[in-house]
């Protein structure tokens, strides 16, 4: 029979896939320059919800979200409820997207973004450890270190502000709804959308 | 290609005649074009009472830019097209030609480049008065990529008159547009089977002939459903074909279906050079 190929023999055959993150596993810690000069370590915010947001601030579905304002009223909600959100910039130097510490804050000053922190990763190391692979591309972190989810902002593939203003399901707030309330994400795993992340 | 050459090509083809319908962004810079333009034609001169109208949504993209499938792959955006038509007027959703596989680091994206026809089926109601017009109107978006992606969107019409017989052809498109829609993925009538590991599956088709095939290439229509990136391992047979893909993102999730097109070129046949596809639901087995 030639197609009995065994799915077990199937699998050796083939290379692990690039997205090892799932959902229960320990978020990997990573230390990253801030846009002020500063160092931040995700392992100093154990016993707080941490969010992760990839950014990229010329990108078309990255703008959608801040000319909108979900995601900064997102960042407010966070805020007021003591959740560590991290923006991480992972473009490298000459590529779309990337900035330098004072760039950085006034791209923040300017969108009245309002995260903990901007990180400046541009040689991609945090953005490779998290997979991500999109502008923008969420991860929620729990108190006990915990990846709670992984992927999109929303279910509404969008590069239009109007739209991501309507999206009904913002899969980061319902995320960060069950996280602070200690029950299981509903959907802990989407595939992000978006642009491709400006890697070196 | 290099971020620097990126650039340039953004600069230098970044001409006021590929303007059609700007968006712009709040970014403080100038708006940026959309590196395509867009419009609408049809197969017919004319729209018929009661008779089906074949037309397209005409992309001619930019050299090095790329628009996406319905599937844009790991980033990206579909076409799309937002109908106002006349009261009767029904438009069938977009007809999805074979799109290219477009690679950018780890990434894989589905897309199209150069001048393509997106076709659609219009249905066209019976009681139209003839020697009247009729407009069909519909507001296109999409999203034109390179390195950097930029949004498109723009208002295309297209004018008819009503005829009293059957529509004569439109020269200019309807042999171009007939051999598109010939070309669209047909429906697979041979049995599949589906079998769902937890890190890849494998599908199963009962194709004649298959071993005359080359290049097969499957390509999902969902999103996470796959990981683009990885090598799909293919095995063809006088009978069949089974191919092994490795799970995407969402492979933590139970999978009921796999739904997609098969890719191929049969060097059986004659014109077997041109890529060919098969549209494929299959249920996962029991």
């Amino acid at each position: 029979m030639r197609f009995g190929l065994s799915m077990i023999l199937a699998s050796a055959l083939l290379p692990a896939p690039a997205f090892a993150l799932q959902p229960g596993q320990p978020a990997p810690d990573f230390t990253l320059p801030d846009t002020n000069g500063g160092q931040v370590h995700l392992a100093d915010f154990k016993d707080r919800i941490v969010v992760l947001e990839w950014t990229n601030h010329e990108c078309p579905f990255v703008r959608a979200h801040y000319d909108s304002g979900v995601m900064q009223a997102l960042q407010a909600r966070a805020k007021a409820e003591g959740v560590v959100w991290l923006t991480i910039v992972s473009s490298a130097p000459g590529e779309q997207g990337y900035v330098d510490g004072a760039d950085g804050n006034a791209v923040t000053a300017r969108d009245k973004a309002m995260p903990m922190a901007k990180l400046l990763d541009p040689e991609g190391n945090v953005g490779h450890l998290y997979n991500a692979k999109t502008t923008p591309d969420m991860v929620v972190i729990d108190k006990s270190g915990a990846i709670q989810y992984l992927g999109a902002i929303d279910d509404k593939r969008t590069s239009s502000p109007e739209a991501a203003k309507s999206a009904a399901g913002n899969l980061v707030a319902a995320a960060l709804d069950s996280v602070e309330h200690g029950v299981p994400v509903a959907v802990p795993v989407t595939v992000s959308y978006g642009c491709s992340v400006k890697y070196r | 290609m290099t971020p620097a050459s990126g650039l340039a090509i953004f600069r230098i083809l970044g001409v006021p005649a590929l303007a059609a319908g700007l968006a712009g962004t709040a970014s403080g810079q100038a708006p940026p074009v959309p590196h395509a333009r867009v419009s609408l034609v049809a197969e017919s001169l004319a729209v018929t009472r009661g008779q089906i109208l074949h037309v397209a949504l005409r992309q001619e993209i930019q050299p090095g830019w790329h628009s996406y499938w319905v599937n844009p792959g790991d980033s990206g955006l579909a076409t799309a097209i937002d109908w106002k038509l006349p009261p009767g007027f029904a438009a069938d959703p977009i007809g999805w030609p074979i799109p290219e596989r477009f690679r950018a680091g780890t990434l894989v994206n589905y897309g199209y480049e150069g001048d393509v026809l997106l076709p659609i089926t219009i249905t066209v109601p019976t009681t139209l008065d003839p020697g009247s017009a009729v407009t069909l109107a519909g507001h296109a978006s999409w999203l034109a990529c390179s390195e950097i992606c930029v949004p498109g969107e723009a208002d295309v019409t297209l004018t008819l008159p009503v005829a009293t017989g059957p529509a004569a052809r439109d020269p200019q498109w309807a042999d171009r547009l007939q051999s598109v829609r010939a070309a669209l993925p047909a429906e697979a009538q041979d049995p599949a089977t589906l079998t769902v590991g937890r890190d890849s599956v494998e599908l199963h088709l009962a194709l004649a002939g298959a071993d005359r095939l080359r290049d097969i290439v499957f390509f999902p229509v969902a999103d996470g459903i796959i990981d683009n990136d990885a090598d799909q391992r293919v095995e063809t047979a006088p009978n069949g074909m089974t191919i092994t893909l490795v799970r995407g993102e969402l492979k933590a999730s139970p999978l009921d279906r796999l739904a997609g097109i098969l890719v191929f070129r049969d060097k059986g046949i004659e014109g077997g050079a041109r890529r060919r596809a098969i549209a494929i639901s299959v249920p996962t087995a029991p």
